[in-house]
């Protein structure tokens, strides 16, 4: 896999939907009535469905009035606000799988395809920046994809109306995710027809790639300090799901080994390596050598799909994160960018 | 306290009351029983993985080898972390006593005298600054950074008046361990690569070592070994204060020196490869002790012989429970040994080493 051939392709893939997006975003500014606040700025969605009330893991949040500045914490939540045409004031950083200013690249293309203006960008390497957040003076606090401690939920609270994760820390699939961004900003409709447009991408994807249908697969991350064991997901994790959403199917072994877990990894002895019985194996390795030292290794070489060479190889932060944590910027560029190496890697099946 | 000649033998008790310990046959008898104990270990851990293996084919597998064949691979894949264990444990084991009778402190043990946490933040460096991620690499910055940080803490202690007494070794290793480990969750939030490889390291493990890493630390470890087994005579000596180990013809200083190489050789390789294993060095002397009396040329030995099967036992047991993956050799012992040190903190004359 030659990452700089990825990211032009992926660059105009993006490109594409951003504008699709934006349209959308136009569209949606003409449809609804636009309110101005005392402070100046405008609210995006449709006032009078006001005041909407959430339910989430810590309770119900009442939205009085249609937010005109929205923060977000944790990952992929900026998402769903941009991808319904509004700009945050405020999201983190990402450090893990973006540029150096922070910006993953479908949240800075979908971003630049908006205007280009541009949020404070915080750091959260350290905790949520509490202080930070109020500084920028937001009037929502989105973090429906996330893991917030009650604690955190209460000091957000004190900031602006916040509203957690439904149900399972780091669980919400990109879908609600705009949901609720849609319930939360007065942007419904918009959010349902974002939905069956990105749905429908996919879904052309798919039937672009007629030969990936129905291959079984396996979600394995390798270690390049342990070889003497591989980690595999279980069915629960978003990553798999997402392979799923393509055709693929769950190899049966999976399915025997993540039985009896409620986790969304699990490991198991290279000694038993030839029992994963996938067509094809998604694998996370540190780096080219890496991935050469686990098809020259006695034990993990006897993994049919890494001996056939069925191989859809992970090793860059930007791709991992595109599906670990799904939203609906990041889930149509991985479609845009994964399809092919599956297609490659079919060509190998045994 | 046990007074010895200055040919090291015990003449008399520890408080004139408790006995000397058993005799020498008896000790010698042991030993040997260690020794099976060992080889023992060392055949279960062959034999049991999480692929079963017909004793047969496990056999041919040593001895009749077909490359490619799983149930063989998978036999001679338990080879290197066999012969690790047996030799991390054992210099675990022999490092913790050393520490022990050379600080006069019951609780020495590299992970509270700061060596655990100079070695990890020199490999953690060598990933950030460097970009060395490959194990055969590593070693080499864990055992400088052992050696490092062994000797900052041993300065530390010997400041002010006193010298490095027990309690100041303990406090200074608890402030440069809480030193480096702020660094170096720093160093790690802020580079997500190096903490990929770090978190793997920061467990102890036997497992996925090749020989080529046993091989690069052996000769250190074997130079520890050799260095500790001959440091019983002195650690006797320094027991009795060392005012009186002075009296009695020791030269401290040399005698502390030669000792603290001796642990930085054993810490340093055993931790480069395998990374910090918790509790052996800790718990297993005073095992030791509990079955040798106080003379320290009989719990030299034994600690090194029962860190071994400790060790090896502690792997394969986290190939049994964890089926069909595996525990880290760390964790096990952690469990194993966690226990054992209550028990022994709850008993008042620990204090009194």
């Amino acid at each position: 896999m030659t990452t700089s051939r990825t990211r032009t392709a992926s660059t105009r893939a993006v490109a594409t939907i951003a504008s699709s997006l934006l349209a959308l975003g136009a569209l949606g500014a003409c449809s609804t009535d636009t309110t101005a606040s005392s402070d100046g700025s405008v609210a995006v969605g449709d006032t009078d469905a006001f005041p909407v009330t959430i339910e989430h893991a810590f309770g119900e949040t009442v939205i009085d009035e249609a937010p005109t500045s929205v923060a977000t914490v944790s990952w992929a939540n900026q998402d769903a606000v941009i991808a319904l045409g509004v700009v945050p004031v405020a999201m983190p950083f990402s450090t893990y799988g973006g540029d150096e200013n922070g910006y993953l690249p479908w949240t800075l293309d979908a971003l630049e395809a908006l205007g280009d203006e541009r949020p404070t960008l915080y750091s959260d390497t350290d905790g949520i920046p509490f202080d930070e957040l109020e500084l920028a003076g937001p009037d929502l606090i989105l973090g429906t994809y996330s893991g917030m401690s009650d604690d955190e939920y209460s000091q957000l609270s004190k900031i602006a109306p916040t509203i957690a994760y439904p149900e399972v820390a780091w669980g919400t699939d990109w879908t609600t995710q705009l949901d609720v961004a849609g319930q939360a900003l007065g942007l419904d409709d918009e959010a349902a027809a974002l939905q069956t447009e990105i749905e429908d991408g996919i879904a052309t994807a798919v039937e672009s790639a007629p030969e990936i249908e129905g291959k079984t697969f396996a979600y394995l991350a390798f270690s390049s300090t342990d070889p003497s064991v591989v980690s595999y997901y279980t069915p629960t994790d978003s990553r798999v799901r997402f392979v799923e959403s393509l055709g693929l199917v769950i190899a049966p072994s999976i399915v025997e080994l993540s039985k009896d877990s409620a986790e969304f990894y699990g490991e198991v002895s290279a000694e038993l390596a030839d029992t994963i019985d996938a067509d094809i194996v998604f694998a996370y390795v540190d780096s080219p050598e890496h991935l050469a030292a686990v098809e020259a290794d006695p034990l993990l070489s006897a993994i049919p799909a890494i001996a056939s060479g069925a191989i859809v190889v992970l090793d860059d932060p930007t791709f991992i994160l595109s599906t670990s944590a799904p939203s609906p910027l990041s889930i149509p560029w991985a479609v845009r960018e994964y399809v092919p190496l599956i297609q490659e890697a079919a060509t190998h099946v045994e | 306290m046990t007074q010895t000649t200055t040919s090291g033998q015990p003449v008399a008790t520890p408080r004139g009351t408790r006995p000397a310990g058993p005799r020498r046959a008896t000790l010698v008898a042991g030993l040997l029983l260690g020794l099976a104990a060992g080889l023992l270990v060392a055949l279960v851990s062959v034999g049991v993985g999480a692929r079963q293996v017909p004793l047969d084919q496990a056999w041919a597998a040593l001895t009749a080898y077909v490359p490619g064949d799983i149930a063989h691979e998978a036999v001679r894949s338990r080879v290197p972390r066999t012969v690790l264990g047996l030799l991390v444990g054992a210099s675990l084991g022999l490092a913790g006593a050393l520490m022990q009778g050379l600080t006069r402190n019951p609780i020495a043990d590299p992970g509270i005298l700061g060596v655990n946490a100079g070695a990890s933040m020199f490999v953690v460096l060598g990933i950030v600054v460097l970009g060395v991620t490959s194990p055969a690499a590593q070693v080499w910055f864990a055992f400088a950074g052992a050696a490092v940080a062994a000797v900052a803490v041993y300065w530390v202690a010997s400041l002010g008046r006193g010298g490095p007494t027990p309690v100041k070794l303990a406090l200074a290793g608890a402030c440069i361990t809480a030193a480096l480990t702020s660094v170096i969750t720093a160093l790690l939030i802020m580079n997500t690569r190096a903490w990929d490889t770090f978190r793997f390291w920061q467990v102890g493990s036997v497992a996925g070592r090749s020989l080529d890493i046993v091989g690069t630390v052996l000769p250190y470890l074997v130079l520890g070994m050799l260095v500790a087994l001959a440091s019983g005579r002195v650690l006797n000596a320094l027991s009795l204060g060392d005012d009186l180990a002075r009296g009695l013809g020791q030269n401290v200083g040399r005698a502390r020196g030669l000792a603290a190489v001796g642990v930085v050789l054993l810490c340093g390789g055993a931790t480069a490869a395998a990374g910090p294993v918790a509790f052996v060095g800790l718990t297993v002397p005073h095992v030791a002790r509990a079955i040798t009396g106080p003379d320290y040329r009989w719990i030299l030995p034994y600690s090194g012989l029962l860190g071994a099967v400790l060790v090896v036992l502690a792997d394969v047991l986290g190939r049994i429970v964890a089926h069909p993956g595996q525990l880290q050799v760390g964790i096990v012992t952690a469990f194993i040994g966690a226990p054992v040190f209550i028990a022994l903190v709850r008993r008042r004359k620990l204090a009194e080493l």
